[in-house]
């Protein structure tokens, strides 16, 4: 008897535990409770609360807007797009969602992106300006110094001008004018005349073309031309990239092609990347590249970017080429590696300064090793760069 | 004697059924009168059948009046699954959808009892209003001008329809309409600040 009533009180004492434990996931239950926590500005705690109601099938339009708001102003902004995506599945035209989704954009870095909420925005939810469908969106700047440690690749410049702009929210551009300078000297390019003093004055225009297709896909077109006079001989280097990207909410993927000609070689390359977002914003991200070139053999590179947000206003970037390369591009074919020398190792480190809302300043490093055409000589290079880039 | 024994057990074994039915229904009837709604639902909960049209009609409403909407919408939408032409049900099924935020879907349940009744006057109004909403002012004038034809002299018609078409730039026709309105409602806010030109 004893035993039986020991077992009945354990037994009590369990459900009544089990009890205290289990949350109340009414409706009225989740929708209150995500209220007075949204009332209550805890963020954290309704960003919680919300995805257990959610997983205990209690899922509505105003408790996803409470959820997007909070992780909004956590600086979250990958997890408040996911959220107010959600919204749009019940209501398209949801004005708040597409509001939090252009400015989470923003702060993702993907103004091209953010583009494709506005049209879904009234007047004087943001800027006027922001609602043009054509203007001119930014511009900037870029000067790189190169020291080589071999006197037969002179020191080198490389600059740039940029200019970008939307023809309607859904279509973007980007241009660049660029030039780069070396003089160099190399013997046993033995069909060049004065092979021991080859100044090279590269002339170049690049342009992208970003077209979306809708909150999340992107196609990309670039076409990159590259005027290399070598003495006697002149090159008309034409690049063209097509690609497409998807961006979601942690994460984006892109895929592109690249096809063309560099030093009368044709030239293919196959890029993958893969842009990582772990904490929603832009404190801490990857992105990591992986390229298959095709030219007279196949290669393989790997590059891996990490950035950090190291102050409120300054972000510290590291980068590193893994691999072998040679007529190799980067950026959506933005830059391309055209020298004569094949790359041997590439890494750097860029710190990018936000002076205020509109103006941003680079300053890099980065440290190449190359090694000198026909030989197996090594030699280092130095780069130096710094740029200026303005959002309109 | 079998066969008929057999019957006359059917029979009564129905009527007792009815009956339970309708006295459920008779009690919630009472209990929603006194506002124990969770107490109605716990009494239509003794005799529920899934297959039953009225009984998941009722519980979408009682649902609706303790504002636990995604169950409401659930009742409604069994209820609309089980008579796909009633009007009722779908009416019904508007109201969780619209506590819910689910606007996609609700234009959707307009837009089917429309399909059924062309002239229904709170589909028409409500449709015009979520386009309205929406900024699609040729589409929300369609439906609005449909209910002021149907009931010329309907404040709600005429005033939405005054500010549609002073959206689409129609500040004439938007005049004479907030006109309209300020007969049935005199001195109107929304009406007066539309007469000013919307500013």
């Amino acid at each position: 008897m004893q035993k039986l009533i020991i077992l009945t009180m354990l037994i009590f004492g369990l459900d009544t535990l089990d009890a205290s434990a289990q949350k109340n996931f009414s409706f009225a239950a989740v929708d209150s409770q995500s209220y007075a926590l949204y009332e209550k500005a805890q963020w954290k705690t309704l960003l919680i609360y919300g995805k257990e109601a959610i997983a205990n099938n209690q899922d509505f339009v105003l408790l996803r807007m409470r959820m997007g708001y909070a992780a909004f102003m956590l600086g979250n902004y990958s997890e408040s797009i996911k959220q107010y995506e959600v919204i749009l599945k019940e209501d398209t035209y949801n004005t708040t969602a597409h509001y939090y989704i252009y400015w989470s954009r923003v702060n993702l870095n993907q103004p091209e992106m953010a583009m494709a909420e506005v049209k879904f925005l009234t007047a004087g939810m943001i800027a006027d300006k922001k609602m043009k469908a054509a203007a001119l969106t930014n511009a900037g700047i870029e000067l790189s110094y190169k020291q080589s440690s071999v006197i037969s690749r002179g020191n080198s410049i490389y600059a740039r001008v940029g200019l970008g702009n939307r023809f309607s929210h859904g279509l973007h551009m980007q241009q660049s004018v660029a030039t780069y300078q070396q003089k160099i000297s190399e013997p046993l390019l033995t069909a060049v005349t004065k092979n021991t003093s080859i100044n090279i004055n590269q002339l170049e225009y690049y342009n992208r073309v970003m077209i979306n297709l809708n909150r999340n896909w992107q196609l990309k077109t670039a076409y990159h031309y590259i005027y290399t006079p070598f003495n006697n001989f002149t090159y008309h280097n034409h690049l063209l990239l097509f690609g497409v990207k998807y961006n979601g909410t942690y994460f984006d993927i892109q895929a592109d092609a690249i096809i063309g000609k560099i030093t009368d070689t044709s030239t293919q390359q196959y890029n993958l990347q893969l842009g990582l977002y772990p904490l929603g914003n832009l404190n801490l991200y990857s992105f990591s590249t992986a390229s298959l070139r095709k030219q007279k053999e196949s290669a393989f590179n790997l590059r891996q970017v990490i950035g950090v947000k190291l102050l409120k206003q300054i972000w510290l970037e590291g980068n590193i080429t893994i691999g072998e390369f040679h007529n190799y591009t980067e950026n959506d074919a933005l830059y391309v590696y055209n020298a004569i020398d094949i790359n041997k190792q590439k890494a750097g480190i860029t710190s990018y300064i936000s002076l205020n809302e509109k103006l941003t300043a680079q300053l890099g490093y980065t440290y190449e090793q190359r090694q000198l055409f026909g030989t197996t000589i090594n030699f280092n290079q130095h780069s130096i760069t710094g740029g200026l880039s303005w959002k309109f | 004697m079998l066969a008929m024994l057999s019957m006359l057990f059917f029979f009564f074994a129905t009527a007792q059924q009815i009956a339970t039915l309708q006295n459920a229904f008779k009690e919630s009837y009472t209990q929603e009168y006194n506002q124990q709604y969770s107490v109605a639902i716990a009494t239509l909960n003794k005799v529920y059948d899934e297959r039953s049209y009225e009984l998941n009609l009722r519980l979408g409403w009682l649902s609706y009046l303790i504002k636990d909407y995604p169950k409401s919408q659930l009742y409604y939408q069994k209820a609309v699954y089980l008579k796909p032409y009633a009007v009722e049900a779908k009416l019904g099924l508007v109201q969780p959808l619209a506590a819910l935020q689910s606007i996609d879907k609700l234009l959707q349940v307009y837009d089917e009892i429309l399909k059924i009744d062309p002239q229904n006057t709170k589909a028409n109004y409500w449709t015009g209003i979520i386009y309205y909403n929406r900024k699609k002012y040729e589409q929300a004038a369609k439906f609005f001008e449909k209910m002021v034809n149907l009931y010329p002299f309907d404040y709600d018609g005429n005033h939405m329809l005054a500010w549609t078409y002073l959206n689409l730039g129609r500040s004439s026709d938007a005049g004479i309409l907030f006109n309209k309105a300020l007969l049935i409602k005199p001195g109107d806010a929304s009406c007066l600040e539309g007469l000013a030109g919307g500013k």
